[in-house]
């Protein structure tokens, strides 16, 4: 097998692989190191080796190579993992992650990060202790001169001034790779290039190094972390690194020294918020102001998006998925069981002596089996919710030790399914939900011991299916929402008016509006800074809401309800004013006949229940219409039952779900439609929208007239 | 023997391709000097470099300096993907002036 039929199967291996590794390392550091653990980590490598070999794929293999040395010594007993081995395997995982990426996109000849490499390599050797002759790995002591800064991490810009020495180039110094290692670290805001160094052609030595650049980045790090990165350049860069908090004066120093590129520096520190005169380093440099932030070059594309598009043009269209074998077999039964019914049915209808009564038998049988297909065939295209979880463990880690901060990560229910399309479209709002839980929600210990709650927060993240939907919650015990300041900030934002009321409820969707959050945070996750109203609208792609319960002091739980998408429903078929609509059948709970009371009254007595209705006719507008005989069909969505009043019942039927074009998009209370036997066109119900359209449009009287109880049979 | 290639599709122009990185450096300096001191315009196409670094750019920033001292024209024609990557990414498009777009006739 060559790499180019091989390539999509070595990627999905590959991520398969280390997966596992990553989920054997995070189960060592809670749960200790066990022969089991150890042995699972050393086979992901070795595998991933051996794959990589057979395809001549270098990089990965030689990297790899060095990985499963040290697993060995591991394996054997003479090192053990401690907190640093630990954080080195998972970094390595992650880098080999994307050396994979690197092949998923056709650049598996080029590394994605050399100096990373190199680190880690260095780091890995230094554990093996593989030879003598290896440069062992020393920090190297930065000749960054710091300025007074607070040890702890600070958020803001970061000004620095990068300097390199004439034999850097020769020395391996690749300044374009450190520059694009600090757009990881961070937002790189710009990057002015020192030219004036440069002499002219006579006396200009190629090889030599004549540049300097000035970065701002703007990050959550330390001058520590920053000059870190720069460490393995020795003394072939001279750095300068200007916190945030740091006084101006010293970096408006700067600008004596750059008299070329002056204006333009000027220029760009008063974009970042930074003091760009002596006059204006008066004021605090913490106050940045609201201006967007220009990226590298203005007018070009960021270079990173550029790629990111080409990488994907280039890659073919992902379209396989990989099905559980037991349900393709179950297909296939049912499909030989469908051949046997059907040639039953055609020698039947050719039989001289056929009844009706022996064909429709044999139709039915037919129909049967083909309903029982569909389900399964649809059913392999869905795939559990542990997929999407199952990145959560790690991500909770980090974000966790980032921040400081005790999570539990609680995991239920990773068995519910959704179709695969849903998948990858759930995983970053997910993320960004989850951060955001950590981020605010969760209490740093000593706030959680001081209010009595145990040091470690509570996180649990929860799927089930309920009436055609997954439900999927994120729950924690933090200081919950206070609808009264999230109300404040709204109306400090002007995102609503001064003497809007609003409920409880209606205060925790605040969270949801652009702009409501103050400048976003860029996440080193996503790359990209992201609110909760981005979080909402991608949700809402896929057809999705998302509820939020909270407690002051307790906790919140954000509930996110998606339909779970199937080509075909069963429906149940109803008339309203000539027109036929369809329900889906799951949601129905049972049928009544109404007698209709007085108009104006929007609630039924059912059995002595409390069951708001509406009238469709009256939703959709269709006219008065003679009111004699109605029906009543009551729905569930969630925890609550409405009635739909229509004219007649009709029945049960399949149907195909056609969407609807996007100029209807905005339309609430239909989601498809579907064409029937005859035909025509009926409307598919969306029974969520339905709701609350009718919740916001009608307010409920008090208790009416009853309703005839005379039933009808349920529909199923 | 030079890591990229270099051609000639009419006088004053130059098509490279390849790899510009450090190893090429000097190699790469002397092409653009020489050919600059022997025409009155040059253009340069750079679409199908493959690899270029902080040489390649200090390579370009000081052939565009020559040429103005000399009075003469020096225009690049295409960057390839790694050359605008590195020239966006050192916000070097100013100082460079390029790239031009060019209908041949």
């Amino acid at each position: 097998m060559d790499l180019a039929t091989g390539r999509t199967t070595l990627v999905d291996e590959a991520r398969d692989l280390l997966a596992g590794m990553e989920g054997a390392l995070l189960e060592i550091e809670t749960n200790g190191q066990s022969d089991e653990r150890i042995n699972a980590v050393f086979r992901a490598a070795h595998t991933i080796k051996g794959s990589a070999g057979l395809f001549g794929l270098t990089l990965i293999e030689r990297f790899t190579q060095r990985l499963e040395n040290l697993l060995d010594l591991v394996r054997a007993g003479s090192r053990k993992i401690d907190g640093e081995l630990m954080s080195l395997l998972l970094r390595s995982g992650d880098y080999i992650a994307r050396l994979v990426d690197a092949i998923e996109n056709f650049r598996e000849a080029e590394d994605p990060d050399p100096v990373l490499r190199q680190a880690l390599l260095d780091e890995l050797a230094a554990y093996s202790h593989i030879t003598a002759e290896l440069r062992a790995f020393v920090p190297v002591e930065k000749p960054a001169e710091k300025l007074p800064a607070a040890p702890a991490a600070s958020e803001g810009v970061f000004h620095l001034s990068i300097q390199l020495a004439p034999n850097a180039l020769d020395e391996g110094v690749c300044p374009d790779d450190l520059l694009r290692h600090l757009r990881e670290r961070g937002e790189l805001l710009y990057v002015l290039t020192r030219t004036a160094g440069l002499p002219a052609r006579d006396s200009f030595v190629p090889q030599r190094s004549y540049l300097g650049f000035e970065v701002g980045l703007r990050a959550h790090t330390t001058i520590d972390a920053l000059s870190s990165a720069f460490a393995l350049a020795g003394d072939a860069v001279a750095l300068r690194i200007y916190p945030p908090s740091a006084n101006p004066a010293e970096r408006l120093a700067l600008l004596a020294e750059v008299p070329e590129l002056r204006p333009r520096l000027e220029e760009k520190w008063r974009r970042a918020g930074l003091a760009f005169t002596p006059a204006a380093a008066g004021e605090t440099e913490t106050e940045m102001a609201p201006v967007p932030v220009e990226v590298p070059s203005p007018g070009a594309p960021p270079p990173e998006r550029a790629k990111a598009k080409q990488a994907e043009e280039k890659r073919p269209e992902q379209r396989m998925v990989k099905v559980d074998a037991g349900r393709l077999d179950q297909l296939i039964n049912l499909v030989g069981e469908l051949v046997i019914a059907s040639e039953g049915a055609r020698t039947s209808a050719a039989s001289s002596s056929a009844r009706r009564e022996d064909l429709l038998e044999a139709m039915g049988r037919v129909s049967q089996l083909v309903e029982h297909i569909r389900d399964r065939a649809l059913n392999m295209r869905m795939t559990p919710i542990g997929d999407v979880f199952q990145r959560f463990p790690r991500v909770v880690r980090d974000v966790a030790k980032e921040l400081n901060k005790q999570i539990d990560l609680e995991i239920t229910g990773a068995e519910a399914e959704l179709d695969k399309s849903l998948v990858e479209r759930l995983s970053d709002p997910l993320l960004h939900i989850v951060r955001n839980a950590i981020d605010h929600g969760i209490e740093p210990v000593r706030e959680r011991l001081a209010a009595g709650k145990p040091a470690s927060g509570n996180l649990r993240l929860n799927a089930y299916h309920e009436s055609g939907c997954i439900v999927i919650e994120i729950k924690d015990d933090g200081r919950g929402l206070d609808p009264v300041r999230l109300r404040k900030k709204a109306i400090e934002r002007g995102l609503i008016a001064e003497d809007a009321a609003l409920g409880t409820s209606e205060c925790f969707q605040l969270i949801f509006l652009p702009g409501f959050s103050t400048a976003a945070t860029v996440t080193n996750l996503s790359g990209r800074g992201v609110g909760m109203d981005v979080v909402k609208r991608s949700l809402e792609a896929i057809r999705g809401e998302i509820e939020i319960e909270s407690a002051v002091g307790k906790g919140t739980t954000f509930r996110l309800r998606l339909p779970l998408t199937l080509a075909i429903i069963d429906g149940f078929h109803v008339e309203v004013a000539g027109t036929t609509f369809v329900i889906p059948l799951d949601l129905v709970v049972e049928c009544v006949d109404a007698q209709s009371g007085e108009g104006g009254r929007r609630i039924a007595n059912l059995r002595g229940e409390v069951l708001p209705y509406v009238r469709l006719r009256e939703v959709f507008q269709l006219g008065a219409g003679q009111r004699l005989r109605e029906s009543l069909v009551v729905v569930s969505y969630g925890h609550q039952r409405v009635g739909l009043v229509v004219d007649r019942l009709l029945g049960n039927s399949q149907a195909v779900i056609k969407p609807l074009g996007q100029i209807f998009r905005g339309l609430h209370g239909i989601s498809s439609s579907t064409i029937l036997g005859d035909g025509s066109v009926a409307l598919i119900l969306d029974i969520p929208g339905l709701i609350s359209a009718a919740n916001q449009n009608y307010t409920f009287d008090s208790l009416g007239a009853d309703v005839g109880a005379r039933e009808e049979a349920s529909p199923r | 023997m030079v890591p990229f290639t270099v051609s000639e599709p009419k006088p004053g122009i130059l098509s490279i391709g390849g790899d510009l990185s450090l190893a090429a450096a000097p190699a790469f300096a002397e092409l653009l000097f020489s050919s600059l001191d022997a025409h009155a315009a040059l253009h340069v196409d750079l679409l199908n470099v493959t690899e270029a670094d902080i040489s390649t750019l200090q390579i370009m920033l000081v052939a565009v300096r020559e040429a103005q001292r000399q009075g003469k024209e020096l225009r690049w024609l295409g960057y390839g993907l790694c050359v605008e990557d590195l020239v966006n990414l050192v916000d070097l498009n100013h100082d460079l002036g390029g790239p031009l777009a060019v209908v041949w006739e």
